[in-house]
């Protein structure tokens, strides 16, 4: 088979792993070697679905003895098979990077006869990367569910990130989809590697020149909508997992419907607004100190589909609100819909030497019919009566409520943006 | 009002921003016009000559200010000026104001000129040209503002083992043989040339887009579209948005009916499934063999036997295990004292296929595919059931059990806990000891198979499972052998 093929085959296979993160590794190129780290990654391009292309995404083979009804790569699947030899993707990666198309390598795989076997295979691609290359960029490596211990500790010799997939939030759903999958030999893999990360972090404390393992860290990824788990569902187990195994990052992917799909799991349109929403949470989560149990109250099990998780919980919790800008505390002033990161960080430094008003708001570029029902400016006190009002959620509804049907012509059908 | 004529570079307003300060020129008292073309040289001097100045400025300002000056736009030395100006003799704390309208813009204009650097170091695209034994890279790239010289510092590390020139359309900057030199710009047509490679990007870039997920705005939002012309792998984008919703429906065209469509939603008895088996249409098999064969037995049967698929016989009979096979499997049941009807016996597979061989109707093995499509059946039929004991009977029976293919040989002696049965073995097939040619080695399977069987009365009386400790691995071995 040509190599084109290969490639055709290989990322086609590749691509419903959300992941594509070169971050959190530094690393200066050696002299005269190819590659460096700068700390966050490059987005080198973009395809039509949003996504963007920072490593080279490709499977070893797609091969796989399991039969995972949400893969692509299920054995029962009849999509063409192919398999990269070792030399073909040291080559490509290299190749790849010369011209500037990639900052590095992410490669998982099928379990084609083993997963030890497999997961050698993949080692030796980053070994041969690392050490007759020269290679500096980033590599990633999946780490192949149920390969030994003494693997990973290889792998992540090598490697900036490994990457253990948790498939789907709770055991039942991998009983109904994915038999031969269990989050307690998953969780094992993600907690040798932990535990060697974190061991790895006191040798260098005592050696400097103690070889490095996964400095990037490690990361997940859950499948959303293949089940009927719930979105607290899936954030707490997320929750759990960021606790548990100090993970970078929890990625979210859509069931997205594929070639040969299983036809005992029903195609669906992606549901793509429900990811967002997720990545959002996780967001309030990670940096915002919001609990799961705030966000998704167990009487409030999914996350609403038209407005963002922290005005949602803001209009559940109105007795919190209007929140004066010019006095509120950090904590506070990030509960504030409409308010990121970045724009309470100036709020408080511009404090310092000047009282907040609404035009203050306006040049930070804060959408400013969100943000009013619920601060206290300089200039402006909301109406006593807005928050108390019971159509007070509906004002940040939209006024025509689309329907994502399957067919329609709308192009938000299409596109799943509004 | 005074007027300064200057090149566009950070070092000439630099030099007349410095002698306007110390006369203390309001910046509303002065006109700044750059000349189009600048020095291509435009680093910070170490002001060698120049007469020490009583006024210091911050060396972070000077800096930041220095990369603002590649914003491309009449206006910012002014700004430049009245920012340097307001803090000697206004506010020295001024850029911690992040408010004021003069530092909101210089943040704007900072952030708009590191977002342009980054989108160079994203968008570059090298061209290897060879040359006999040596290659040298080449790109052309248009940036919005003058930022190559604040690019090179990221090249020359990242591809320090590699000759190479970058090309723009003013200036130029080439990394040959360790050194870094600048020179004057090209067209792009000037820099056209052709890399093999290109056509492999190409593949990887419309193989790994999800025609499932458009998200065009975002795509445009991230990759400019007057990026474009200069990425190999933007010609592709127009075509693979026009085709993207035929994709997709012919993953739902082409997606095979389930098996599940025919399960009756409420079925509460065996018998029910074995009416409805009839209707399905999940794979080709069973509407090329005489009918469908269900499982048979009490529905609180304590043992169940899955097997792959009917054979000759069991087709023609209408019942499973009957053929030669199951004749050879029958003795087995009968030496460990287990009466065929007490137990339940049923296939992964529930239709003979077939393929004619000199007029005959010979054994095919079901194809991973089929055994998937024929699950849900025996999954239900598990679900009512709930043995104790579940077995595999050959690897086809185990993959529709286990989700995953399974070596029969391998997971001989063990006991392993699935959803469907918390003590659940694979032996091998009767049909793989009845075919087997070496007598010896066919004794021996036989002496091992009827001891297996005999053996799975001992594990009925096992205690259940909970009540022992249970190791690390979900997948529990016990001693069975």
């Amino acid at each position: 088979m040509e190599l084109k093929d290969k490639i055709s085959i290989l990322a086609d296979a590749a691509k419903y792993d959300a992941s594509c993160a070169s971050s959190g590794n530094k690393r200066q190129a050696q002299k005269g070697g190819i590659g460096n780290l700068e700390g966050s990654g490059i987005c080198h391009s973009y395809t039509p679905d949003g996504r963007c292309i920072s490593l080279l995404k490709i499977l070893l083979t797609n091969f796989c003895i399991y039969d995972c009804s949400y893969c692509v790569n299920r054995i029962s699947s009849q999509v063409k098979r192919a398999k990269f030899s070792i030399q073909e993707v040291v080559d490509l990666t290299m190749n790849f990077y010369k011209r500037n198309y990639i900052e590095g390598l992410f490669l998982s795989s099928g379990i084609a006869k083993s997963s030890d076997e497999t997961m050698e295979e993949m080692i030796e691609i980053a070994r041969r990367l690392r050490v007759d290359h020269k290679f500096g960029g980033y590599i990633h490596l999946k780490a192949v569910a149920g390969c030994s211990q003494l693997l990973l500790e290889k792998a992540g010799l090598y490697a900036d990130r490994l990457s253990a997939n948790i498939e789907l939030p709770k055991q039942a759903d991998l009983n109904e989809l994915a038999p031969a999958k269990t989050h307690t030999e998953i969780e094992k893999s993600m907690e040798q590697i932990q535990e060697r990360i974190v061991e790895n972090k006191e040798e260098q404390k005592l050696f400097k020149k103690a070889p490095l393992f996964s400095p990037g860290g490690q990361s997940t990824q859950m499948i959303v909508g293949a089940t009927q788990s719930t979105d607290r569902d899936i954030m707490t187990k997320a929750s759990d997992l960021y606790g548990n195994f100090n993970l970078k990052r929890v990625y979210y992917s859509a069931f997205s419907p594929i070639p040969d799909s299983d036809p005992n799991l029903p195609l669906q349109r992606p549901p793509m607004i429900r990811e967002h929403r997720l990545y959002q949470t996780d967001w309030l989560l990670r940096f915002y100190g919001f609990k799961v149990d705030e966000v998704l109250p167990t009487d409030v099990p999914e996350l609403d589909l038209e407005m963002d998780p922290k005005l949602s919980w803001a209009i559940r919790n109105r007795q919190t609100f209007p929140v004066d800008l010019n006095m509120a505390s950090k904590e506070v002033l990030l509960r504030i819909p409409g308010l990121g990161v970045r724009n309470v960080d100036k709020i408080l430094a511009t404090r310092k030497f000047q009282k907040i008003r609404l035009t203050d708001l306006a040049k930070m570029r804060v959408h400013l019919d969100k943000v009013r029902p619920f601060v206290v400016t300089a200039d402006y006190n909301p109406p006593i009566t807005q928050l108390d009002s019971l159509h007070f959620a509906k004002t940040f509804r939209p006024e025509v409520h689309v329907q994502l049907d399957l067919f329609s012509h709308l192009p938000v059908s299409v596109t799943g943006e509004f | 009002m005074k007027i300064i004529t200057m090149e566009p570079t950070f070092e000439s307003w630099r030099k007349n921003a410095r002698s306007l300060l110390e006369n203390k020129i309001h910046y509303n008292d002065v006109v700044w016009q750059a000349t189009d073309s600048g020095s291509l040289f435009d680093f910070v001097s170490d002001s060698v000559g120049e007469k020490p100045s009583s006024i210091t400025i911050p060396k972070e300002f000077i800096k930041q200010a220095h990369f603002v000056s590649a914003f491309r736009d009449e206006t910012t030395w002014s700004l430049l000026y009245r920012l340097l100006y307001r803090m000697v003799y206004e506010n020295k704390n001024i850029l911690e104001n992040p408010l004021d309208d003069d530092v909101l813009d210089f943040h704007r204009k900072i952030k708009l000129v590191d977002r342009d650097l980054h989108k160079m170091k994203a968008f570059v695209r090298f061209k290897e040209i060879k040359k006999n034994d040596e290659s040298i890279y080449m790109a052309w790239h248009r940036p919005d503002h003058r930022i190559l010289k604040f690019s090179a510092p990221f090249f020359t590390d990242r591809f320090n083992g590699m000759n190479w020139v970058i090309f723009t359309e003013d200036e130029s900057m080439s990394w040959i043989n360790n050194e870094l030199t600048f020179g004057p710009g090209i067209s792009q047509t000037e820099a056209e040339a052709f890399d093999e490679t290109e056509e492999l990007w190409k593949t990887y870039y419309a193989s790994i887009f999800n025609p499932a997920r458009l998200k065009i705005k975002m795509m445009k939002k991230e990759l400019p579209v007057r990026h474009w012309k200069t990425l190999p792998e933007a010609q592709l984008i127009d075509g693979l948005i026009k085709e993207a919703p035929n994709m997709v429906q012919e993953f739902y065209e082409t997606q095979r009916t389930s098996a599940i469509a025919s399960i009756p939603k409420n079925a509460s008895s065996l018998s029910e499934l074995k009416t409805a088996l009839p209707t399905c249409s999940a794979c080709a098999i069973c509407s090329k063999a005489t009918a469908p064969v269900f499982g048979e037995g009490p529905m609180n049967a304590e043992i169940v036997f899955v097997g792959e698929q009917p054979g000759n016989e069991e087709d023609i009979a209408g019942s499973p295990f009957v053929g030669p096979a199951g004749r050879l499997f029958m003795e087995a049941l009968k030496k460990a004292e287990i009466n065929r009807s007490d137990v339940y016996l049923t296939n992964a597979v529930k239709g003979f296929k077939w393929k004619d061989s000199n007029g005959m109707r010979k054994h095919v093995n079901p194809s991973a595919s089929e055994i998937s499509a024929c699950r849900p059946w025996v999954k239900k039929e598990l679900e009512m059931i709930r043995p104790r004991v579940l077995v595999c009977l050959g690897a086809s029976a185990a993959q529709s059990i286990f989700g995953k293919m399974m070596k029969v040989h391998e997971s001989h002696g063990k006991v392993f806990q699935t959803s469907s049965s918390d003590y659940t073995v694979i032996l091998p097939h009767p049909s793989a000891i009845s075919r087997m040619p070496d007598l010896v080695e066919k004794e021996k399977m036989l002496t091992q198979f009827e001891a297996s069987i005999a053996e799975l009365k001992d594990l009925l009386e096992a205690k259940p499972l909970r009540l022992l400790p249970l190791n690390h691995s979900d997948f529990l071995e016990m001693s069975f052998t």
